[in-house]
């Protein structure tokens, strides 16, 4: 059952527009001061927005359908969840993984063996689901 | 008998608009349908999306407050002023800033997929005000990546873009922010409903609707927002060890851990990449002691050995979040200001033998300046400075950003 959304607008809505967009204009105004190019600054902007929007987003529906369509009712849920989780550590250690940013004069920065823990973790997630789905697979359906 | 004629083309032409519509009108409708049906499904109502939005909130309102102190710490304008005690809060504070940024990752990952149905809505734009609370969520949202993705690429030293980090990070922050609350503004009344509606027995705490089957293994809200949570808690565990020393076993992802690097303490700069490893091994070498004095000194480095030495265990506590103890022994700097003829707590200027780069000076306040634990140390964990480490001399100060522990002091200007 959805819940609606509140009638009426709310009392903070006008207030909140003000403050919310003079924080906005001030963070631009910083983009000018400080010396950074605008366009170039949006254009990253713009590319995060339409990473997640046009990429991400429909990549993870498309899989939600096609998980919908081949997987069994109790394999489902571990499985997206696997994914899911995987897909969003894959990418938030990507730069210290593939150490992108590695000096050759500081062997301090981005270990080697970043790559080891990640497999680590994976395979502990991977597990898990694995050890959920057979437990959901034994539990029957019921009515609600 | 009269034939029939054919169709006028603008008969024909009215027929194709008006079928054209039709199909336009029944894919909408099918759409519509479609969308409505995933909004039901438990990942995409409002008390999941509420949830999601209040600690999204929280993570990011801690985020961007301990981005901003770091901020006024590192540019300081006139008004503020910054204690040297307690000596650890900065490593705290930028701990707490890189966590929390890190654990909002699959936070936000979770609230765009939670919301992603209402992009689709229709109308889109109800009135002037709908409008403008739908353009305030561009800022939004592509603050918000950019603000993670540029953060975690910071903390790795990964720079993919043309301009300087520090300031682009620093506005896009306030963008965010701002538009965060246009947002809580435009939302307050949905969440504080969202948030107070009990889960009824019809509704279920699994949110199944009533009367169907409940089949184990369909994903609930509670185990979509586990999920989330769990990520988060994955996220901030395999990082965190390069801040918290006992966690740094399982700091699987860390881009530093806190015991690796010359002399077992991390490095940001590097003696090769400050371009001063001849100078700070000539012969030569003398920290000035100038400005504002009575007596304008100069020492070697076997002269500041003689001086009374002193020992402080303090961190470096780095921007980037990580953050390494060690014991630190020198001399006082409030002992070579008074050598000097200056005042303990004068505001003095930190050199660096580093000539480029945003950090070869810093600026030491007074109460910095006087604290017993401001050292200018010649050892680390009882061996000699490192070059890496800012050998001959290197400013350690209690409460400070590890950008602003000069390294390789060649001057003391007095203020």
């Amino acid at each position: 059952m959805n819940t609606p959304e509140a009638p009426g607008r709310s009392r903070w809505f006008w207030p909140g527009l003000v403050i919310g967009w003079t924080g906005i204009w001030f963070g631009w105004h910083n983009v000018i001061r400080s010396g950074v190019d605008p366009t170039t600054l949006a254009k990253w902007l713009v590319g995060s927005l339409l990473a997640h929007d046009a990429l991400w987003a429909p990549v993870a529906a498309l899989l939600g359908v096609i998980t919908a369509r081949w997987l069994a009712p109790w394999l489902r849920g571990p499985f997206r969840v696997a994914l899911g989780l995987s897909a969003m550590l894959i990418l938030a250690s990507r730069p210290v993984v593939a150490r992108y940013g590695a000096l050759a004069d500081n062997p301090s920065v981005d270990p080697t063996n970043a790559g080891d823990g990640l497999l680590i973790i994976l395979a502990l997630v991977w597990s898990t689901a694995t050890a959920s789905a057979l437990v959901l697979r034994r539990r029957p359906a019921y009515p609600t | 008998m009269k034939q029939p004629t054919a169709p006028r083309v603008s008969t024909r032409v009215t027929v194709a608009v008006t079928r054209v519509r039709q199909r336009g009108a029944y894919a909408i409708a099918r759409l519509e349908t479609r969308r409505d049906a995933v909004l039901a499904g438990p990942a995409h109502q409002p008390r999941t999306a509420a949830i999601l939005g209040v600690a999204l909130g929280v993570c990011f309102s801690i985020c961007f407050a301990t981005g901003l102190l770091s901020h006024l710490i590192q540019h300081p304008p006139t008004w503020f002023s910054y204690p040297a005690r307690p000596a650890g809060l900065y490593r705290v504070t930028q701990g707490l800033h890189v966590a929390t940024g890190m654990a909002a990752i699959p936070l936000l990952l979770g609230k765009l997929w939670s919301v992603l149905p209402h992009l689709f809505q229709t109308p889109p734009v109800r009135n002037v005000a709908h409008l403008l609370e739908r353009v305030s969520l561009i800022p939004l949202v592509a603050g918000s990546i950019f603000l993670l993705f540029s953060g975690t690429n910071n903390v790795a030293k990964w720079y993919p873009y043309k301009f300087d980090f520090v300031p682009a990070h620093y506005s896009v922050a306030w963008i965010t922010m701002g538009a965060m609350v246009v947002h809580l503004g435009a939302k307050a009344s949905t969440t504080r409903l969202a948030l107070s509606r009990a889960p009824t027995t019809g509704d279920q705490a699994d949110n199944q609707p009533t009367g169907s089957l409940h089949t184990p293994g369909r994903l609930s809200r509670r185990g979509f927002l586990t999920a989330v949570a769990g990520g988060a808690g994955i996220v901030t565990i395999a990082t965190v060890g390069e801040t918290i020393g006992p966690l740094k076993d399982v700091a699987l992802l860390a881009a530093r851990r806190p015991d690796r690097g010359v002399d077992h303490v991390p490095v940001n700069r590097s003696a090769r990449g400050a371009h001063v490893t001849d100078a700070a091994q000539a012969l030569d070498y003398r920290l000035v002691i100038d400005g504002q004095v009575h007596r304008p000194l100069s020492f070697t480095l076997q002269q500041l050995n003689q001086l009374p030495q002193h020992e402080a265990t303090l961190p470096i506590a780095c921007v980037e979040g990580w953050s390494a103890s060690a014991r630190w022994r020198g001399v006082r700097v409030r002992d070579l200001l008074t050598k000097a003829g200056a005042a303990e707590n004068a505001t003095i200027t930190v050199h660096s033998l580093q000539t480029q780069g945003l950090y070869a000076f810093s600026e030491l306040d007074a109460d910095h300046t006087a604290d017993p634990d401001t050292l200018l140390a010649i050892q680390m964990n009882g061996k000699t400075l490192a070059l890496d480490h800012g050998y001959p001399l290197r400013l350690i100060a209690p409460n400070r950003p590890g950008v602003m522990q000069t390294k390789w002091v060649n001057r003391l200007e007095v203020k």
